[in-house]
């Protein structure tokens, strides 16, 4: 009960406007604060300070930078070239195009909200000078951001994972699949949709193998990076904080010695801006040790836990269930707070109930971040049609046939745990 | 001055990244070369808090750090003023309670050591009253400088955000 409280609270000062961090700081040290709680207050602050002692959870801060580094290491423009080699002849070629390129950039990057902007700024013009519709193409170059999300490495799954105990390196593998199947999904609703209105490709015939030949080559060391990132993991040379590491000096030996574009300014640049994102994303995990800490104390997962099993006959319906409280709470609130929130406590609830963490791990991560591209509150959507200047009436109205695109794929997720589990139970054993 | 302050603090939180980055590098190759460097993890360890509290408080200079605005936003100036002053006031009670709180843990047990590299405990500990004290001043500086309105805002919106 006491719990619930803490939770509505943490909840009502966010609506306030307090920045997350603190608003689940100051709940939970108010819980402390409490006559009835027997626990030194000293605890509130010793479950922070011990919320940063993690080596798994260095991983955040370090794909955080490589995402910052890869950005000015020239590494996209030459995807952007593979991307068209590969889409540009198909019947809307620069919105699958569009698609190609959030696929393979998700090998590189782990946002969604990077992704979008920086499509937007590199396609969003020549897309609307084309002929398609601003809200189309914002809605598009919107949720391509989540197959970046998807698809290895993945901020959202490194926080999932570290915070509901699920391995790293199983979440990563995971992801593979539904990556490919949410960018299948979104070229099939692209070419209906430019059938309909007519949207021309930008090649006039396919690629000639040479063609793809020589676009690989050049897009060579930054297709590597993914195959070696899961290899790596998968045969224990390095975890997924060292492969971080790792990452971060392959960003800057492609950069600085192979492509020659990143310059001593545009790395410290890199550094400073990840500096920022690391202060506002860890303060949120550090601040919420201490509101775990109370969760956990207060067993408020077991107690759900024993409700919802009562509820729920089989998994099927829980998960579906879970889904729509998800996609309800994640199109009103940020991903990165709902992930901090309710991981810990959906954990072990479907858990329980007999669902593998790493298939609800892909099922929560991509609807939350979906989320984030819908009305009302759209960190991806503000994002977009801000940078596009596109009106938020259009984005949504255009958004319709890519949502259910995106839901179709959460649903064949959800009712065939084994596309999302065959991969790492083949690769990391069962 | 206090530009200088700032800058410094830019470069600190920098270096205090360069260096987590570069400890767990030094762990991994060791780890992987089959001369393992227990202190690498450690030490990475220690930075990290250092550079999440910097960055904390870099962030919070900008009123950037996230939160939900659609109901302040709602609001006519005065009535965003008042909610913005809950929020400082809570916020402010929170650094300095658990700063203070935080000073003490870090000095009474500063003889505690961490296993491999010998350093105290406390290093860890001392970051997180020391970031808070930056934050509160950080906080009564933007007060000043710019405003309640803009005390937990930035000035203009439109910054791009993970996830």
């Amino acid at each position: 009960m006491i719990s619930f409280l803490l939770l509505c609270l943490a909840l009502g000062f966010m609506v306030i406007g307090m920045p997350v961090a603190f608003a689940i700081g100051v709940a939970s040290v108010l819980y402390f604060l409490l006559p009835s709680t027997f626990m030194p207050d000293i605890t509130a602050v010793q479950r922070i300070v011990a919320a940063s002692q993690s080596f798994p959870l260095l991983a955040v801060p370090l794909f955080i930078l490589v995402g910052h580094l890869m950005n000015g290491s020239g590494i996209t423009p030459r995807m952007m070239t593979l991307a068209s080699t590969l889409a540009g002849w198909m019947r809307g070629g620069l919105a699958q195009v569009s698609l190609l390129l959030s696929a393979l950039m998700g090998g590189i990057s782990g946002s969604a909200v990077a992704d979008a902007a920086m499509q937007s700024r590199i396609l969003g013009g020549p897309m609307i000078k084309e002929g398609y519709s601003k809200g189309f193409t914002a809605a598009l170059l919107s949720v391509g951001g989540l197959i970046t999300a998807t698809i290895p490495p993945s901020l959202g799954l490194i926080l999932y994972g570290f915070l509901g105990e699920v391995s790293i390196g199983r979440l990563f593998i995971a992801g593979i699949m539904p990556g490919i199947f949410l960018t299948i999904a979104l070229m099939i609703a692209t070419a209906w949709i430019s059938k309909k209105r007519d949207y021309k490709p930008v090649n006039d015939r396919a690629p000639t193998w040479r063609e793809v030949g020589v676009a690989v080559k050049t897009a060579f060391w930054a297709i590597l990076f993914p195959v070696w990132l899961i290899v790596g993991i998968r045969f224990g040379i390095f975890t997924p904080s060292e492969a971080g590491a790792f990452a971060v000096a392959y960003a800057l030996i492609v950069g600085v010695l192979i492509y020659r574009e990143l310059s001593l300014a545009a790395i410290v640049d890199a550094l400073l801006l990840s500096v920022r994102d690391i202060g506002m994303i860890m303060l949120i995990i550090l601040l919420s040790g201490a509101f775990g800490y109370v969760i956990t104390f207060e067993r408020v997962p077991q107690t759900l836990a024993e409700i919802t099993t009562g509820l729920f006959t089989s998994k099927i319906a829980l998960l579906f269930a879970i889904s729509v409280f998800l996609l309800i709470f994640g199109m009103l609130v940020e991903a990165t707070v709902i992930v901090m929130l309710l991981t810990p406590i959906l954990v072990p609830v479907i858990t329980a109930a007999g669902v593998d963490p790493v298939h609800f791990g892909l099922v929560m991560m991509t609807l939350v971040t979906f989320g984030g591209m819908t009305p009302p509150v759209g960190v991806s959507m503000f994002t977009v049609c801000g940078i596009l200047n596109c009106s938020y009436k259009d984005y949504t109205r255009e958004l319709v046939p890519l949502a259910i695109a995106v839901l179709s794929v959460v649903a064949i997720i959800i009712v065939f745990p084994q596309v999302v589990l065959f991969l790492p139970n083949l690769m990391m054993g069962g | 001055m206090l530009k200088l302050l700032d800058r410094a603090e830019e470069y600190m939180a920098v270096l205090l990244l360069i260096g987590t980055v570069t400890a767990v590098l030094i762990g991994a190759l060791g780890r992987s070369v089959g001369h393992p460097v227990p202190a690498g993890p450690e030490i990475a360890q220690l930075l990290l808090i250092w550079t999440c509290m910097f960055g904390a408080d870099l962030v919070l200079k900008r009123g950037e750090h996230i939160r939900i605005s659609a109901l302040p936003d709602a609001l006519p100036p005065n009535g965003r003023r008042l909610l913005h002053l809950v929020c400082v006031i809570c916020i402010m009670g929170f650094l300095g309670y658990c700063g203070w709180l935080g000073w003490l843990l870090a000095t009474s047990n500063w003889a505690r050591e961490m296993g491999a590299s010998g350093l105290s405990y406390g290093w860890v500990t001392l970051a997180f009253p020391v970031g808070c004290a930056l934050m509160m001043i950080s906080m009564v500086r933007r007060i000043f400088e710019h405003g309640l309105l803009f005390a937990i805002e930035p000035e203009t919106r439109g910054r791009e955000q993970l996830l």
